[in-house]
């Protein structure tokens, strides 16, 4: 359990940050916890184009239009599910199901503070200067600390992407074929 | 399947040739890097042709099953490379210094051949091995995943079956229609012929009073 002073820092900081401003900004922070997307139905304006040449083709083979439109969306809900598992066959095959790109990202995002680092260790060096020791130790216990948490969401990511991918995909099979014995 | 109607993946005559499907449109691709495409396609032509599948829908069906067996075959195949991996894992770590990090790649290539050379399989009879137990031991270290990777050849064969029932009934479809339309006309006239024989016996009941 936080202590006051802690507690009442934390209220003190939060207030610092009032989060994303502009609209672009809320909409990408709106995007943060997304996995997959796949939970998601399809957006029929973003998918509009290609929507509407299955729908045709759909529509000259005999469907009545409220069928094809079904069964149109059910197709390209099965196929995004499907793109998704081809993405994650070929980077288990590669052995890059966890996102090093992300991590490398954010060792670079740390860069400033491993330079403080980089310094903590040449005063434990020279011990004959020993002021800024405290706080440089503080600093390094932060970096190693956000790494680790960094990697290790990333590894929970990755464990929970792929089961969970599996579970929308034959959910969206099971759907496109109950529709299209419903025909 | 009748794999003896294709004989020939490029010879293929005018009237062979399929007509555009919905997976054209979508522009998904079917193999990964690594597949061969050729292969893929004859596949294809041979489903089509066995399922005799003509229109967008009966087509898009049929690549989806092919697609269904294909990813069947790929799991069986990242299954096989698992427990290879596995084993040569176990080698280097047991036979080290006999087998260096360095002949990793030659050393998976015969274990995924199942070809041991004869020096190799003196080395493992020294150290008390056999590959049988090798082999054993890797799939028991790998056991989650060879799961895993079951489960998910067990999901598309369930896949395929649904893939395939909707099939005839998108092939059946008008037949089936066509038979509903004939049922419920059968039935109309079965009301009209009760209420003829309705109204005939109230018209007897009033001329009787």
């Amino acid at each position: 359990m936080s202590s006051l002073r802690r507690l009442q820092a934390n209220r003190a900081n939060s207030k610092l940050s009032t989060g994303p401003a502009t609209r672009l900004g809320r909409l990408r922070s709106s995007r943060n916890s997304t996995t997959h997307g796949l939970s998601r139905p399809i957006d029929p304006v973003a998918f509009g184009p290609l929507l509407n040449q299955v729908h045709d083709v759909l529509l000259s083979e005999g469907f009545d239009p409220r069928q094809a439109q079904e069964i149109a969306l059910k197709i390209l809900d099965y196929e995004r599910n499907i793109a998704l598992q081809r993405e994650l066959h070929e980077k288990r095959l590669e052995g890059r199901l966890v996102d090093a790109i992300g991590i490398a990202d954010h060792v670079y995002e740390l860069q400033p503070m491993m330079a403080w680092v980089e310094e903590f260790a040449v005063k434990r060096l020279f011990p004959e200067i020993p002021e800024y020791e405290e706080p440089l130790r503080e600093a390094a216990k932060w970096v190693v600390k956000r790494s680790r948490e960094r990697v290790s969401r990333q590894v929970q990511f990755a464990r929970r992407r792929a089961p969970e991918s599996v579970r929308y995909l034959r959910r969206a099979s099971n759907q496109l074929i109950k529709a299209l014995r419903r025909l | 399947m009748n794999h003896g109607i294709d004989q020939d993946a490029h010879g293929l005559s005018g009237t062979d040739r399929e007509p555009p499907s919905i997976t054209d449109i979508l522009g998904s691709k079917a193999v990964l890097p690594g597949e061969s495409i050729d292969e893929y396609k004859k596949a294809r032509r041979l489903v089509i042709k066995e399922l005799v599948a003509k229109s967008p829908m009966q087509l898009y069906l049929a690549e989806k099953m092919l697609d269904g067996l294909w990813w069947m075959r790929r799991y069986e195949e990242q299954k096989r490379f698992v427990i290879a991996d596995a084993m040569v894992d176990f080698m280097v770590g047991r036979l080290s210094g006999k087998v260096t990090d360095e002949k990793r790649p030659e050393l998976m290539q015969l274990v995924l051949n199942d070809a041991l050379s004869p020096g190799l399989a003196d080395i493992l009879k020294k150290k008390d091995l056999t590959i049988e137990f090798v082999r054993d031991r890797s799939m028991a270290v790998k056991q989650e995943q060879l799961l895993e990777l079951d489960r998910l050849i067990a999901m598309k064969a369930k896949e395929l079956e649904g893939l395939q029932r909707s099939y005839e009934h998108v092939t059946h479809r008008k037949l089936y229609s066509e038979r509903l339309a004939l049922s419920v006309e059968m039935m109309r006239r079965d009301v009209k012929a009760i209420e003829v024989k309705t109204r005939k016996a109230r018209a007897t009941d009033h001329e009787l009073a």
